[in-house]
């Protein structure tokens, strides 16, 4: 986005505004914007409210922040905690604290360190992981790297090269966190601690501590011996 | 609606596509989310889709993406078509409704010349009604003067247009979603179309005349 010429919007202590557009805006304290919010940048520190829809080039969210309608931004940062009620599309999106999105989720890269939760489905070119996600729709993306850093869950997976492992190597945990999904399809698929009842696509690897219905595959199918796999099927 | 519905499955099978490229197609919305079908089977949720629209769809993608990139092909696939006005005179030029149709209704547009998207669309829903050859002119009207009357329910191009006779008498319903309707039995449904598929076909007549 330009800089055009535009004011900036700080608040420091307590404050609220009807929204508008803004150069930056930054909240300490606490802030509640009544309305749509257009702006370059926005901090939010301390508590936030804004009631309507957010269109910024760089988002980052250090405090508390809800956000009832859309977030549209080239950059998403959450360090604190997030909810989104509307669709939320951008660039880069990285969540270290927690972000909760009521509506979809569409980014080009998003990386989670912390949690994540989405009623909807989320989008991606390359999705990675170490943290906990909980997905109530589908996750799509090109590239979908997990480490199981927390039980996570979602309903389909799909994508072209989707990896899930489990984090470092232990001798007394091995079943410790677990990725939970009803179907997962893709090109490329390598699992381990994975729950689900079908995994579809061309070469798949089955590691230790899954626990599949059905496995269909067309080119190459590896099965770890501590996997559980009810049924493998080539097409 | 009885439409012929394919797996997903079967449609990788036919049509060679892996998953990913079926993902990553859906991600660019080269495919509509409504043809996302799903549907619970005996292994549990499966996805299914308009069999004849998603085959020539997926035809139509592997053709354009040598020479195009995916984000092209949908430029091409779903141009923004709710943006454009054209002059009634290109609108019959091009056939997208015929001079007939348009002679009959152009007192209804107020010497109105050029038309939005929305506008050609109720033209066009109304030259589709009176193609079927159930509905007389006047009946016609009717519609035209319903649909203008629930102008914002087309723009967003959802919902059918039903026209149901009795005894002579003629009645027409914009529904917002049907499922199902149940109509006394010797009520008879002379006129049913979908409000997006004939924006789809609009939206093809109009780019293949090049706008």
């Amino acid at each position: 986005m330009e800089r055009k010429e535009r004011r900036d919007f700080v608040v420091a202590g307590r404050a609220s505004t009807a929204g508008g557009e803004f150069d930056r805006v930054s909240i300490h304290g606490d802030g509640h914007v009544d309305g749509d919010l257009a702006c370059t940048e926005l901090k939010c520190h301390g508590k936030s409210h804004i009631t309507g829809n957010v269109k910024a080039s760089d988002v980052k969210v250090y405090g508390s922040t809800r956000i009832d309608g859309r977030v549209e931004s080239e950059e998403l940062q959450v360090r604190g905690h997030a909810e989104v009620g509307g669709h939320l599309s951008c660039r880069q999106m990285e969540a270290e604290g927690v972000l909760h999105a009521g509506g979809p989720v569409t980014a080009e890269e998003i990386t989670l360190k912390g949690q994540l939760n989405v009623k909807e489905d989320v989008e991606a070119e390359s999705f990675s992981a170490k943290g906990i996600f909980k997905i109530d729709g589908l996750l799509n993306a090109g590239q979908i790297v997990v480490q199981l850093y927390g039980d996570c869950q979602a309903k389909e997976i799909g994508g072209e090269k989707i990896e899930v492992r489990k984090k470092g190597f232990s001798w007394f945990k091995p079943f410790s966190h677990h990725l939970e999904v009803d179907t997962i399809e893709g090109d490329e698929i390598h699992l381990e601690n994975t729950r689900a009842k079908v995994v579809r696509g061309n070469r798949v690897t089955i590691g230790p501590g899954c626990e599949i219905g059905l496995v269909e595959y067309h080119h190459h199918f590896h099965r770890d011996h501590g996997a559980k796999v009810k049924e493998a099927k080539k097409l | 609606m009885d439409e012929k519905l394919i797996s997903k499955k079967e449609l990788l099978r036919l049509t060679g596509i892996s998953y990913g490229q079926l993902y990553r197609w859906k991600r660019k919305n080269l495919i509509p989310e409504e043809w996302f079908i799903r549907k619970s089977t005996y292994t549990g949720q499966e996805t299914f889709f308009p069999k004849q629209k998603i085959l020539d769809r997926i035809d139509k993608i592997k053709r354009m993406k040598d020479d195009l990139s995916l984000d092209e092909i949908a430029e091409r696939l779903s141009p923004n078509l709710a943006e454009v006005m054209l002059p009634v005179e290109e609108i019959i030029k091009r056939n997208i409704v015929s001079k007939e149709v348009w002679d009959l209704f152009a007192d209804e547009w107020n010497g109105v010349k050029t038309l939005h998207f929305e506008q050609i669309l109720r033209l066009y829903v109304i030259a589709r009604t009176l193609k079927t050859g159930d509905v007389s002119l006047e009946e016609a009207h009717r519609v035209w003067s319903m649909l203008e009357a629930h102008a914002s329910r087309v723009r967003e191009q959802k919902g059918e247009l039903w026209v149901i006779r009795k005894m002579g008498i003629a009645i027409s319903l914009l529904t917002d979603s049907v499922q199902d309707l149940y109509i006394e039995a010797d009520a008879k449904v002379v006129v049913r179309l979908s409000l997006a598929q004939c924006a789809e076909e609009l939206k093809i007549r109009m780019m293949d005349g090049g706008v």
